[in-house]
């Protein structure tokens, strides 16, 4: 099965998508910032990474650089959960490496719908 | 699927609450002189960007609304754009005050008045748009049409034109058709993005053919693994327009791409080009990294939640209740202990040690666990320091010791309220205006200190001003002109000022706004009382007031002075006792037959038989060498008669509310060593029983 690491300082964000994807049937972890998701990436492989953007310790942009370090993260898809609609929010994100984003506020159907055809390319499932 | 999100929202507000929390004390430090850093400013934005984010998510738009406005404002000064002014801070404030009165309001399931913002919003559109005739920068907060969701439009009008087209032998089922051009850059597997995924999100618009541009491929030595030299030509019928094929399959992918979007359906029609290539997915495959280790799914791997956990209190109080009862039954057993022929039961002798020594370590960790800082009561003040200050023009500043000292969670809950009528009643009748101040060569700042600690079994609140101490003169005076005291009584300094707990008592000249209508401190001592606790003042004219207030560890537990009136043993708390004395009949004098009064020094305390308020056979009426228990209740002192004193222990409060029912001059029971039960006594509401019979027998022999 799938595994996503779903990145939010917010714990209730964190709750409801963590929710939203398990009974899709994912599994996941979450992490509370940057810093925790990173140290969990050096171990562990994700198949997917949901980061939000602002984040205390280490934000959602410093996240993906990082990550992308990280051998197995090279091509590991990556989104970015922000809800700032602007042009610019989104190409610091995609210099910043990511895959591309989902809109806050976004309802749970939008969050598996996408989740599942980016790992369904990748995963076969 | 329908999924609930109200599962989620409890944890929205309590989260919500916890950043107002954090913003109104980070906002606390900026003042005139001290500026915030760049840290504090960030977690200012992040704290109102998170409660946008939360409750546009669960649907409360008022809140995301409102929360736009102020992240948009606090945006600009965290890119140096805009500075806080302390009026700024007064409306964040201010913003805090309506997130949280908002969100109990949701929390309680009411419908909030969300236009009651719109002053404040106001407000921020003015500091948003100052200096040049900025246009506002916020950002449209209009739901974004979701990326990647199936559109079910079905263009009737095409619909029929299809339908009648087909009839002329044209296949034209949609209503566009686009010549597509599709060349990935060669770094675009990096970002993580798979051509393939949105070929695949291609087809699913519409009627689709692809053509794979082999051009683009280089030669096999010169290929790069993980470069993508790929190009594809695609042709595609569909309903939708050209900006939803560029938002829902090639949004994230627009700056890495070559793409076309060409319509063609205007054009005369032509027959689609042959596909040569499974439209499925490119034919040379990107090949995935080879993983060297096999991919760890244990989730419980290294990653968790913060390092707390919320429990309800609700679980903690049976957990206490159980430790409750795991000590009456080790006493039980400890009573044995002496029972016990030593010989062969040493072992047992020291089983029953340990045990006991377990049983009190766990109540003492299990007690804890209920235990909060006191800084989580003790946060409130600066802010209400900070607007009485403006409010009634004194310059005041607060000073607060011991705030990591720790306290039961529900006696802090209690003590909130009592605390801040006494502090501002430090603030506007102990602290005297500037100019009386300086006159008598005072600090013009006056200060309030707010301390706590742990003293014996004890945790003590102290409230303490530099102001101009209580006047002793005027509280005679007032207790005179009340009647609470006759003009010839001589009372000590603080039995004077007890007097300001009695019901009405103020001498505050003008009742103001903040505080002086004399139903406060009244109700500030029964609080106290009602936590086992109890309250002192001490004062010195032109120098301040302390007022003290001591409180037990816990509710839970009790340290009683056990007491025998007849057969029936009794707890007396020891925190309501001041003395025991043994009876000598020659101190007493009757005033009337049944009001007696014991002369103990310089006072004359009534006598009251606790035998008689029970209704319980004494093992005697004569009561020399009886006990009395000197108590105070509402500033007096009183008597209680008992038969013998037994030990002073600790006992585990057992509620009567809970196992029977409600009784007057009684708060709680417990269960003894030898099993069985003790009442434990709530001298106030006994003592004013007794005083109320004792004038009700006075009045009825007037008749």
């Amino acid at each position: 099965m799938a595994l996503i690491l779903a990145v939010d300082d917010s714990s209730s964000m964190r709750q409801m998508v963590s929710f939203t994807l398990k009974k899709s049937g994912f599994e996941v972890i979450s992490a509370c910032d940057g810093l925790e998701a990173l140290s969990w990436a050096k171990t562990n492989k994700a198949d997917l990474v949901i980061s939000d953007v602002n984040m205390p310790n280490m934000d959602g942009f410093s996240l993906v650089k990082e990550l992308r370090l990280l051998h197995p993260y090279k091509f590991t898809p990556i989104l970015m959960l922000t809800t700032e609609s602007s042009q610019e929010k989104k190409m610091q994100g995609k210099s910043a490496g990511a895959t591309g984003w989902i809109v806050k506020p976004f309802d749970p159907e939008q969050l598996i719908n996408t989740v599942k055809k980016v790992l369904e390319a990748r995963l076969g499932i | 699927m329908d999924i609930d999100l109200k599962q989620f929202q409890q944890a929205f507000f309590e989260e919500s609450l916890e950043l107002l929390d954090g913003v109104e004390q980070t906002l606390l430090k900026f003042d005139d002189s001290s500026e915030l850093d760049m840290e504090s400013i960030n977690q200012l934005f992040r704290g109102m960007h998170s409660i946008k984010g939360g409750s546009a998510t669960f649907g409360f738009s008022g809140i995301a609304e409102f929360t736009h406005t102020a992240e948009t404002y606090l945006d600009l000064v965290r890119n140096n754009e805009r500075t806080l002014v302390k009026e700024s801070v007064n409306t964040l404030l201010q913003s805090v005050d309506w997130l949280r009165q908002t969100i109990a309001t949701l929390q309680a399931e009411a419908e909030p008045d969300y236009s009651s913002c719109l002053p404040v919003k106001e407000e921020y559109n003015v500091f948003i748009n100052q200096g040049e005739p900025k246009k506002e920068v916020s950002i449209p907060l209009k739901k974004e049409a979701p990326a990647t969701q199936e559109s079910d439009e079905i263009d009737l009008d095409s619909l029929f034109d299809s339908m009648v087209d087909e009839r002329d032998g044209q296949v034209n089922s949609f209503k566009n058709n686009f010549d597509i051009f599709f060349k990935p850059h060669q770094k675009i597997f990096y970002s993580g993005n798979d051509p393939g995924r949105i070929l695949k999100e291609l087809e699913t618009l519409g009627e689709m053919s692809i053509d794979l541009l082999e051009s683009s491929i280089p030669d096999f030595k010169n290929y790069e693994i993980d470069s993508c030299n790929l190009a594809w030509k695609i042709l595609l019928k569909t309903n939708f327009e050209k900006d939803d094929i560029l938002k829902k399959a090639f949004d994230w992918v627009l700056d890495e791409c070559d793409l076309t979007i060409e319509n063609i359906s205007c054009k005369k029609e032509t027959p689609p080009p042959e596909p040569q290539v499974e439209a499925k997915t490119p034919a040379p495959k990107k090949s995935e990294p080879k993983k060297n280790s096999p991919t760890p799914k244990d989730p419980s791997a290294g990653s968790k939640e913060a390092n707390s956990i919320r429990v309800s209190t609700e679980k903690l109080d049976v957990l206490i209740n159980m430790v409750g009862e795991l000590i009456i039954t080790q006493s039980m057993l400890g009573r044995f202990e002496n029972t016990i022929d030593s010989k062969s039961t040493l072992n047992l002798k020291e089983g029953l040690t340990r045990l006991d020594q377990n049983c009190r370590e766990l109540q003492e960790c299990v007690m804890r666990l209920r235990m909060l800082p006191v800084s989580t009561v003790f946060n409130r003040f600066p802010r209400m320091i900070r607007e009485l200050s403006a409010k009634i023009d004194k310059k005041i500043q607060l000073k607060i010791i011991g705030e990591n000292t720790e306290m039961d969670k529900t006696m802090l809950e209690k003590l909130s309220d009592p605390l801040v009528h006494l502090v501002r009643n430090s603030v506007d009748h102990g602290l005297e205006a500037e100019h009386i101040r300086k006159q008598n060569g005072k600090n013009p700042q006056g200060t309030v200190t707010l301390s706590a600690y742990h003293e014996g079994g004890s945790i003590i609140v102290e409230i303490t001003d530099d102001g101009a101490g209580l006047n002793k003169k005027n509280i005679t005076k007032k207790a005179v002109e009340k009647g609470l005291i006759s003009e010839n009584e001589v009372l000590t300094d603080e039995q004077i000022y007890k007097l300001i707990f009695q019901p009405g008592f103020s001498t505050a000249a003008q009742v103001t706004e903040v505080s002086g209508r004399g139903v406060g401190m009244d109700v500030v001592r029964k609080n106290i009382e009602s936590l086992n606790g109890s309250i002192e003042i001490k004062s010195e004219m032109g120098v301040g007031t302390t007022i003290r207030v001591q409180l037990p560890l816990t509710l839970a537990i009790l340290d009683g002075q056990l007491i025998t009136v007849g057969h029936e043993k009794f707890i007396m708390p020891l925190i309501s006792l001041k003395e025991i004395i043994s009876i000598k009949s020659q101190n007493i004098y009757s005033v009337t037959e049944s009001n007696q009064m014991y002369h103990l020094r310089e006072h004359y305390i009534p006598i009251i038989r606790l035998y008689e308020l029970f209704g319980i056979t004494p093992k005697k009426t004569e009561l020399e060498n009886s006990f009395l228990n000197i108590v105070e209740v509402g500033g007096k002192l009183y008597g209680l008669v008992a038969d013998d004193l037994l030990t002073q222990q600790q006992v585990v409060i057992k509620s009567l509310d809970h196992n029977y029912r409600r009784v007057d001059g009684v708060s709680g029971a417990t269960i003894l060593g030898d099993g069985t039960v003790a009442l434990i006594l709530d001298v106030s509401s006994l003592v004013r029983n007794a005083v109320l019979k004792v004038a009700a027998t006075i009045t009825s022999s007037f008749h």
